[in-house]
Protein backbone atom coordinates (compact mmCIF):
# COMPACT_ATOMS: atom_id res chain seq x y z
CA UNK A 1 0.00 0.00 0.00
CA UNK A 2 1.53 3.36 -0.97
CA UNK A 3 0.85 6.85 0.40
CA UNK A 4 -1.83 7.55 -2.17
CA UNK A 5 -3.75 4.44 -1.07
CA UNK A 6 -3.46 5.47 2.57
CA UNK A 7 -4.76 8.96 1.78
CA UNK A 8 -7.69 7.35 -0.06
CA UNK A 9 -8.48 5.42 3.14
CA UNK A 10 -8.61 8.73 5.02
CA UNK A 11 -10.99 10.12 2.44
CA UNK A 12 -13.16 6.98 2.81
CA UNK A 13 -13.06 7.52 6.61
CA UNK A 14 -11.67 4.03 6.96
CA UNK A 15 -9.80 3.67 10.28
CA UNK A 16 -7.37 1.31 8.59
CA UNK A 17 -5.74 4.61 7.45
CA UNK A 18 -4.48 5.28 10.97
CA UNK A 19 -3.09 1.75 11.38
CA UNK A 20 -1.28 2.04 8.04
CA UNK A 21 0.08 5.47 8.98
CA UNK A 22 1.29 4.16 12.32
CA UNK A 23 2.98 1.19 10.71
CA UNK A 24 4.70 3.25 8.06
CA UNK A 25 5.59 6.41 9.97
CA UNK A 26 5.09 5.58 13.62
CA UNK A 27 8.79 4.98 14.24
CA UNK A 28 9.84 8.25 12.62
CA UNK A 29 7.15 10.27 14.39
CA UNK A 30 8.10 8.62 17.65
CA UNK A 31 11.74 9.53 17.29
CA UNK A 32 10.93 13.15 16.43
CA UNK A 33 8.66 13.38 19.47
CA UNK A 34 11.24 11.69 21.70
CA UNK A 35 13.97 14.07 20.50
CA UNK A 36 11.81 16.95 21.65
CA UNK A 37 10.29 15.52 24.82
CA UNK A 38 12.91 13.10 26.12
CA UNK A 39 10.28 10.82 27.61
CA UNK A 40 8.90 7.68 25.96
CA UNK A 41 5.50 8.06 27.58
CA UNK A 42 5.11 11.69 26.56
CA UNK A 43 6.36 10.91 23.07
CA UNK A 44 3.83 8.09 22.64
CA UNK A 45 1.00 10.26 23.82
CA UNK A 46 1.90 13.10 21.52
CA UNK A 47 2.25 10.74 18.54
CA UNK A 48 -1.23 9.40 19.29
CA UNK A 49 -2.45 13.00 19.41
CA UNK A 50 -0.81 13.49 16.04
CA UNK A 51 -2.66 10.55 14.48
CA UNK A 52 -5.91 12.02 15.73
CA UNK A 53 -4.99 15.40 14.26
CA UNK A 54 -4.10 13.81 10.89
CA UNK A 55 -7.45 11.97 10.91
CA UNK A 56 -9.21 15.30 11.39
CA UNK A 57 -7.08 17.10 8.81
CA UNK A 58 -7.50 14.61 5.92
CA UNK A 59 -9.84 15.44 4.25
CA UNK A 60 -10.00 18.22 3.24
CA UNK A 61 -6.19 18.31 3.15
CA UNK A 62 -4.66 16.11 0.46
CA UNK A 63 -0.92 16.25 1.12
CA UNK A 64 1.61 15.61 -1.65
CA UNK A 65 3.87 13.90 0.85
CA UNK A 66 2.05 12.00 3.59
CA UNK A 67 5.33 11.45 5.43
CA UNK A 68 6.12 15.17 5.64
CA UNK A 69 2.51 15.98 6.58
CA UNK A 70 2.35 13.43 9.41
CA UNK A 71 5.83 14.31 10.71
CA UNK A 72 5.03 18.03 10.77
CA UNK A 73 1.95 17.39 12.83
CA UNK A 74 3.90 15.08 15.17
CA UNK A 75 6.58 17.75 15.60
CA UNK A 76 4.04 20.44 16.38
CA UNK A 77 2.20 18.22 18.85
CA UNK A 78 5.46 17.42 20.64
CA UNK A 79 6.43 21.09 20.82
CA UNK A 80 2.99 21.92 22.27
CA UNK A 81 3.46 19.19 24.87
CA UNK A 82 6.93 20.52 25.67
CA UNK A 83 5.38 23.94 26.23
CA UNK A 84 2.80 22.37 28.52
CA UNK A 85 5.39 20.33 30.42
CA UNK A 86 7.65 23.31 30.94
CA UNK A 87 4.80 25.51 32.10
CA UNK A 88 3.85 22.84 34.60
CA UNK A 89 7.51 22.63 35.70
CA UNK A 90 7.78 19.02 34.59
CA UNK A 91 11.38 18.62 33.51
CA UNK A 92 11.85 16.29 30.59
CA UNK A 93 15.25 15.09 29.50
CA UNK A 94 15.04 16.57 26.03
CA UNK A 95 17.87 18.61 24.71
CA UNK A 96 16.23 20.89 22.20
CA UNK A 97 18.80 23.24 20.69
CA UNK A 98 17.15 26.48 21.77
CA UNK A 99 20.40 28.08 22.91
CA UNK A 100 21.90 27.71 19.44
CA UNK A 101 18.98 29.48 17.80
CA UNK A 102 18.66 32.05 20.57
CA UNK A 103 22.28 33.01 20.05
CA UNK A 104 21.32 34.12 16.54
CA UNK A 105 18.87 36.65 17.91
CA UNK A 106 20.19 39.95 19.24
CA UNK A 107 19.16 40.81 22.78
CA UNK A 108 16.20 43.13 22.75
CA UNK A 109 15.18 42.57 19.13
CA UNK A 110 11.47 41.83 18.76
CA UNK A 111 10.14 39.01 16.56
CA UNK A 112 9.82 40.11 12.92
CA UNK A 113 6.43 41.23 11.73
CA UNK A 114 5.78 38.31 9.43
CA UNK A 115 3.79 35.09 9.64
CA UNK A 116 5.49 31.80 10.51
CA UNK A 117 4.63 30.50 7.02
CA UNK A 118 6.22 33.50 5.28
CA UNK A 119 9.34 33.27 7.40
CA UNK A 120 9.47 29.53 6.81
CA UNK A 121 9.29 30.11 3.04
CA UNK A 122 12.15 32.59 3.29
CA UNK A 123 14.23 30.15 5.30
CA UNK A 124 13.48 27.61 2.58
CA UNK A 125 14.77 30.03 -0.08
CA UNK A 126 17.95 30.43 1.96
CA UNK A 127 18.39 26.70 2.51
CA UNK A 128 18.16 26.05 -1.23
CA UNK A 129 21.28 28.16 -1.70
CA UNK A 130 23.26 26.02 0.74
CA UNK A 131 25.05 22.78 0.02
CA UNK A 132 23.10 19.58 0.53
CA UNK A 133 25.32 18.69 3.51
CA UNK A 134 24.62 22.00 5.26
CA UNK A 135 20.92 21.94 4.39
CA UNK A 136 20.26 18.42 5.60
CA UNK A 137 22.28 18.86 8.79
CA UNK A 138 20.33 22.06 9.52
CA UNK A 139 16.98 20.36 8.98
CA UNK A 140 17.98 17.33 11.04
CA UNK A 141 18.98 19.56 13.95
CA UNK A 142 16.24 22.20 13.94
CA UNK A 143 13.31 20.37 12.39
CA UNK A 144 13.88 16.80 13.57
CA UNK A 145 15.79 17.92 16.72
CA UNK A 146 18.35 15.16 16.28
CA UNK A 147 21.36 15.23 18.58
CA UNK A 148 24.66 16.22 16.99
CA UNK A 149 26.04 12.73 17.57
CA UNK A 150 23.04 11.15 15.82
CA UNK A 151 23.39 13.47 12.84
CA UNK A 152 27.09 12.65 12.63
CA UNK A 153 26.30 8.92 12.68
CA UNK A 154 23.50 9.21 10.15
CA UNK A 155 25.61 11.00 7.56
CA UNK A 156 28.99 9.50 8.52
CA UNK A 157 30.38 12.92 9.41
CA UNK A 158 32.58 13.80 12.35
CA UNK A 159 30.79 15.66 15.14
CA UNK A 160 33.09 18.63 14.57
CA UNK A 161 31.95 18.83 10.98
CA UNK A 162 28.30 18.77 12.03
CA UNK A 163 28.83 21.52 14.58
CA UNK A 164 30.83 23.54 12.10
CA UNK A 165 28.14 23.21 9.41
CA UNK A 166 25.44 24.23 11.88
CA UNK A 167 27.38 27.20 13.14
CA UNK A 168 28.17 28.53 9.65
CA UNK A 169 24.64 27.96 8.40
CA UNK A 170 23.15 29.79 11.36
CA UNK A 171 25.51 32.69 10.80
CA UNK A 172 24.63 32.86 7.10
CA UNK A 173 20.93 32.55 7.81
CA UNK A 174 21.11 35.48 10.18
CA UNK A 175 22.89 37.61 7.60
CA UNK A 176 20.42 36.51 4.93
CA UNK A 177 17.42 37.48 7.05
CA UNK A 178 19.00 40.85 7.88
CA UNK A 179 19.62 41.44 4.17
CA UNK A 180 15.99 40.62 3.52
CA UNK A 181 15.01 43.35 5.96
CA UNK A 182 14.35 41.32 9.12
CA UNK A 183 16.37 42.69 11.99
CA UNK A 184 16.80 39.64 14.23
CA UNK B 1 11.45 32.14 24.42
CA UNK B 2 13.08 34.50 21.97
CA UNK B 3 13.54 31.85 19.33
CA UNK B 4 9.97 30.50 19.36
CA UNK B 5 9.19 32.17 16.06
CA UNK B 6 12.26 30.61 14.43
CA UNK B 7 11.30 27.14 15.66
CA UNK B 8 7.77 27.63 14.33
CA UNK B 9 9.00 29.05 11.01
CA UNK B 10 11.40 26.15 10.52
CA UNK B 11 8.44 23.89 11.24
CA UNK B 12 6.72 25.39 8.18
CA UNK B 13 9.45 24.27 5.75
CA UNK B 14 8.21 22.42 2.68
CA UNK B 15 8.02 18.67 2.79
CA UNK B 16 10.81 18.37 0.22
CA UNK B 17 13.37 19.53 2.84
CA UNK B 18 12.10 17.03 5.38
CA UNK B 19 12.15 14.20 2.87
CA UNK B 20 15.59 15.17 1.62
CA UNK B 21 17.08 15.20 5.13
CA UNK B 22 15.57 11.77 5.79
CA UNK B 23 16.86 10.17 2.60
CA UNK B 24 20.11 12.05 2.00
CA UNK B 25 23.31 10.08 1.50
CA UNK B 26 26.35 12.36 1.35
CA UNK B 27 28.95 11.68 -1.32
CA UNK B 28 31.94 10.09 0.34
CA UNK B 29 35.35 11.42 -0.63
CA UNK B 30 37.56 8.55 -1.50
CA UNK B 31 40.50 8.95 0.79
CA UNK B 32 40.74 5.24 1.24
CA UNK B 33 43.85 4.89 -0.90
CA UNK B 34 45.68 7.48 1.21
CA UNK B 35 44.84 5.63 4.41
CA UNK B 36 45.75 2.29 2.89
CA UNK B 37 49.14 3.55 1.70
CA UNK B 38 49.87 5.37 4.97
CA UNK B 39 48.80 2.38 7.06
CA UNK B 40 50.92 -0.03 5.05
CA UNK B 41 53.96 2.23 5.37
CA UNK B 42 53.44 2.58 9.11
CA UNK B 43 53.05 -1.14 9.65
CA UNK B 44 56.31 -1.80 7.81
CA UNK B 45 58.11 0.88 9.81
CA UNK B 46 56.81 -0.41 13.14
CA UNK B 47 57.72 -4.00 12.37
CA UNK B 48 61.14 -2.92 11.13
CA UNK B 49 61.81 -0.80 14.21
CA UNK B 50 60.86 -3.45 16.68
CA UNK B 51 62.97 -6.01 14.89
CA UNK B 52 65.91 -3.63 15.14
CA UNK B 53 64.99 -2.87 18.79
CA UNK B 54 66.48 0.57 18.57
CA UNK B 55 64.72 3.16 20.75
CA UNK B 56 65.37 6.00 18.31
CA UNK B 57 63.85 4.04 15.46
CA UNK B 58 60.82 3.13 17.61
CA UNK B 59 60.23 6.78 18.50
CA UNK B 60 60.49 7.73 14.86
CA UNK B 61 57.90 5.05 14.08
CA UNK B 62 55.47 6.44 16.60
CA UNK B 63 55.98 9.94 15.23
CA UNK B 64 55.44 8.70 11.71
CA UNK B 65 52.23 6.93 12.76
CA UNK B 66 50.84 10.12 14.19
CA UNK B 67 52.05 12.05 11.17
CA UNK B 68 49.90 9.80 8.99
CA UNK B 69 46.80 10.94 10.89
CA UNK B 70 45.63 14.22 9.36
CA UNK B 71 45.46 16.19 12.59
CA UNK B 72 45.30 19.96 12.26
CA UNK B 73 48.38 21.04 14.06
CA UNK B 74 48.02 24.60 15.24
CA UNK B 75 51.00 26.69 14.23
CA UNK B 76 51.62 30.27 15.18
CA UNK B 77 52.15 31.56 11.67
CA UNK B 78 52.95 35.09 12.70
CA UNK B 79 56.63 34.27 13.01
CA UNK B 80 56.97 32.21 9.87
CA UNK B 81 54.72 33.93 7.33
CA UNK B 82 56.57 35.71 4.51
CA UNK B 83 56.31 39.38 3.63
CA UNK B 84 54.41 40.14 0.47
CA UNK B 85 52.68 36.74 0.57
CA UNK B 86 49.24 35.54 1.59
CA UNK B 87 49.55 32.54 3.93
CA UNK B 88 46.65 30.17 4.49
CA UNK B 89 46.61 28.17 7.71
CA UNK B 90 46.27 24.38 7.64
CA UNK B 91 42.85 24.71 9.25
CA UNK B 92 41.59 26.76 6.30
CA UNK B 93 43.05 24.30 3.82
CA UNK B 94 41.27 21.51 5.72
CA UNK B 95 38.00 23.41 5.39
CA UNK B 96 38.57 23.66 1.65
CA UNK B 97 38.82 19.87 1.56
CA UNK B 98 35.47 19.52 3.27
CA UNK B 99 33.43 21.74 1.00
CA UNK B 100 31.57 20.49 -2.03
CA UNK B 101 31.22 22.11 -5.42
CA UNK B 102 30.15 25.66 -4.70
CA UNK B 103 26.51 26.61 -4.97
CA UNK B 104 25.45 29.97 -6.38
CA UNK B 105 24.62 32.42 -3.62
CA UNK B 106 22.48 35.48 -4.13
CA UNK B 107 23.18 37.99 -1.43
CA UNK B 108 21.13 41.18 -1.66
CA UNK B 109 22.21 42.96 -4.80
CA UNK B 110 25.44 41.14 -5.30
CA UNK B 111 25.64 37.86 -7.05
CA UNK B 112 28.32 35.75 -5.46
CA UNK B 113 29.19 32.32 -6.64
CA UNK B 114 31.04 30.00 -4.41
CA UNK B 115 31.27 28.44 -1.00
CA UNK B 116 31.50 31.24 1.56
CA UNK B 117 34.20 31.05 4.23
CA UNK B 118 34.15 33.27 7.24
CA UNK B 119 37.84 33.94 7.62
CA UNK B 120 40.02 36.04 9.80
CA UNK B 121 42.75 38.09 8.14
CA UNK B 122 45.78 39.08 10.14
CA UNK B 123 48.59 41.32 9.12
CA UNK B 124 51.44 39.86 11.11
CA UNK B 125 53.46 43.01 10.67
CA UNK B 126 50.88 44.93 12.66
CA UNK B 127 49.79 47.05 9.69
CA UNK B 128 46.34 48.55 9.86
CA UNK B 129 43.21 46.79 8.78
CA UNK B 130 42.37 49.84 6.73
CA UNK B 131 45.57 49.35 4.74
CA UNK B 132 44.63 45.69 4.09
CA UNK B 133 41.09 46.71 3.21
CA UNK B 134 42.24 49.22 0.63
CA UNK B 135 44.98 47.10 -0.90
CA UNK B 136 43.83 43.52 -0.58
CA UNK B 137 40.09 43.29 -0.01
CA UNK B 138 38.56 46.13 -2.01
CA UNK B 139 40.20 44.94 -5.23
CA UNK B 140 38.18 41.73 -4.76
CA UNK B 141 35.01 43.78 -5.20
CA UNK B 142 32.93 41.99 -2.60
CA UNK B 143 30.53 44.81 -1.79
CA UNK B 144 30.54 47.61 0.74
CA UNK B 145 28.41 46.18 3.50
CA UNK B 146 31.10 43.86 4.82
CA UNK B 147 33.93 46.35 5.04
CA UNK B 148 32.81 47.91 8.30
CA UNK B 149 32.62 44.49 9.93
CA UNK B 150 36.11 43.69 8.72
CA UNK B 151 37.55 46.92 10.09
CA UNK B 152 36.08 46.13 13.48
CA UNK B 153 36.77 42.42 13.73
CA UNK B 154 39.27 41.36 11.07
CA UNK B 155 36.65 38.83 9.94
CA UNK B 156 35.14 38.77 6.50
CA UNK B 157 33.27 36.31 4.29
CA UNK B 158 35.11 35.35 1.16
CA UNK B 159 34.68 32.67 -1.45
CA UNK B 160 37.42 30.20 -2.20
CA UNK B 161 38.05 32.02 -5.46
CA UNK B 162 38.45 35.35 -3.65
CA UNK B 163 40.77 33.84 -1.08
CA UNK B 164 43.04 32.51 -3.82
CA UNK B 165 42.97 35.79 -5.76
CA UNK B 166 43.89 37.96 -2.81
CA UNK B 167 47.10 39.88 -3.40
CA UNK B 168 49.41 40.98 -0.64
CA UNK B 169 51.35 44.26 -0.91
CA UNK B 170 55.13 43.90 -0.38
CA UNK B 171 54.99 45.72 2.95
CA UNK B 172 52.41 43.35 4.50
CA UNK B 173 52.31 39.80 5.78
CA UNK B 174 48.81 38.36 5.47
CA UNK B 175 47.63 35.23 7.25
CA UNK B 176 44.16 33.84 6.62
CA UNK B 177 42.50 31.40 9.02
CA UNK B 178 38.90 30.30 9.61
CA UNK B 179 37.38 32.81 12.02
CA UNK B 180 36.25 30.01 14.29
CA UNK B 181 37.63 26.51 14.90
CA UNK B 182 35.62 23.98 16.88
CA UNK B 183 37.88 22.43 19.47
CA UNK B 184 38.28 18.85 20.57
CA UNK B 185 40.96 17.15 22.68
CA UNK B 186 42.86 15.89 19.67
CA UNK B 187 43.24 19.37 18.23
CA UNK B 188 43.93 20.92 21.62
CA UNK B 189 46.85 18.55 22.10
CA UNK B 190 48.56 20.06 19.05
CA UNK B 191 48.10 23.68 20.09
CA UNK B 192 51.40 25.40 20.81
CA UNK B 193 50.00 28.51 22.46
CA UNK B 194 49.39 28.69 26.21
CA UNK B 195 45.94 30.25 25.94
CA UNK B 196 43.18 30.48 23.36
CA UNK B 197 40.35 32.95 22.98
CA UNK B 198 37.22 30.81 22.89
CA UNK B 199 33.47 31.00 22.77
CA UNK B 200 31.76 28.44 25.00
CA UNK B 201 28.28 26.96 24.51
CA UNK B 202 26.83 24.89 27.34
CA UNK B 203 23.43 23.29 27.84
CA UNK B 204 21.72 24.97 30.78
CA UNK B 205 18.53 22.92 30.82
CA UNK B 206 14.96 23.47 29.75
CA UNK B 207 13.69 26.94 29.06
CA UNK B 208 10.91 28.76 30.86
CA UNK B 209 8.56 30.30 28.34
CA UNK B 210 6.93 33.18 30.10
CA UNK B 211 9.06 34.80 32.74
CA UNK B 212 12.07 36.41 31.11
CA UNK B 213 13.58 37.72 34.32
CA UNK B 214 13.30 34.32 35.95
CA UNK B 215 14.86 32.75 32.87
CA UNK B 216 17.83 35.15 32.90
CA UNK B 217 18.39 34.48 36.58
CA UNK B 218 18.28 30.74 35.99
CA UNK B 219 20.79 30.91 33.14
CA UNK B 220 23.09 33.12 35.23
CA UNK B 221 22.92 30.63 38.09
CA UNK B 222 23.87 27.84 35.70
CA UNK B 223 26.71 29.95 34.26
CA UNK B 224 28.10 30.65 37.75
CA UNK B 225 27.98 26.99 38.77
CA UNK B 226 29.37 25.77 35.43
CA UNK B 227 32.32 28.18 35.45
CA UNK B 228 33.06 27.56 39.11
CA UNK B 229 33.00 23.79 38.75
CA UNK B 230 35.35 23.99 35.78
CA UNK B 231 37.62 26.53 37.53
CA UNK B 232 37.22 29.20 34.86
CA UNK B 233 39.03 32.35 35.85
CA UNK B 234 36.29 34.99 35.89
CA UNK B 235 38.70 37.74 34.96
CA UNK B 236 39.39 35.96 31.71
CA UNK B 237 35.73 36.28 30.61
CA UNK B 238 35.22 39.16 28.19
CA UNK B 239 31.61 38.66 27.08
CA UNK B 240 28.51 36.94 28.41
CA UNK B 241 25.12 36.58 26.75
CA UNK B 242 22.34 36.74 29.33
CA UNK B 243 19.80 35.18 26.96
CA UNK B 244 21.79 32.07 26.18
CA UNK B 245 24.63 31.80 28.68
CA UNK B 246 27.20 31.72 25.89
CA UNK B 247 30.44 33.39 26.93
CA UNK B 248 33.85 34.35 25.52
CA UNK B 249 37.08 34.07 27.43
CA UNK B 250 40.86 33.77 27.06
CA UNK B 251 41.49 30.34 28.62
CA UNK B 252 44.45 28.08 29.16
CA UNK B 253 44.47 24.57 27.74
CA UNK B 254 43.84 22.87 31.09
CA UNK B 255 40.64 24.87 31.58
CA UNK B 256 39.51 24.16 28.03
CA UNK B 257 40.09 20.45 28.62
CA UNK B 258 37.91 20.56 31.71
CA UNK B 259 35.16 22.28 29.74
CA UNK B 260 35.40 19.71 26.94
CA UNK B 261 35.09 16.93 29.51
CA UNK B 262 31.95 18.45 31.05
CA UNK B 263 28.98 16.67 29.51
CA UNK B 264 26.92 19.86 29.58
CA UNK B 265 29.35 21.53 27.19
CA UNK B 266 27.89 21.65 23.68
CA UNK B 267 30.77 23.33 21.90
CA UNK B 268 33.99 25.23 22.55
CA UNK B 269 35.12 27.33 19.58
CA UNK B 270 38.52 28.90 19.13
CA UNK B 271 37.96 32.47 17.92
CA UNK B 272 40.94 33.27 15.76
CA UNK B 273 40.58 37.03 16.01
CA UNK B 274 41.17 36.83 19.74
Amino acid sequence: MDDKDIIDLYFDRNEQAIRETAERYGGLCGSIAYNILGSREDAEESVNDAYFAVWNAIPPAKPDSLKAFVCKIARNMALKRLEFNTAKKRMPNAIVPFSELEEMISDGSPPPDVSDEELGKLIGVFLKTQSADARCVFVRRYWYFDKVSDIAKRYSFGESKVKSLLSRTRSRLKKFLITEGYNI
Amino acid sequence: MKCDYLIRAIGCLDGEFIDEAENYKPARKNHAWIWAAASAACVMLVVGAFILRKPVAQNACLRSIFAAVPAHEYVDYSETAEKGKVTMTDELKAEFDECEEPPAVLFGDSNMCGWIFNVHITDADGGSRYHILKNCIQPLNIGEGKEEDFLQTGNIELTKKQIFSMKCPPDCTIIIAPSMIILNEEYLATVTRDTLYVRVYAYSGDRALDDWEEEKARILKFFNEYTERNKVDRESITEYSESSGVFRAELDKATISRLLADERTEMVCFITDG
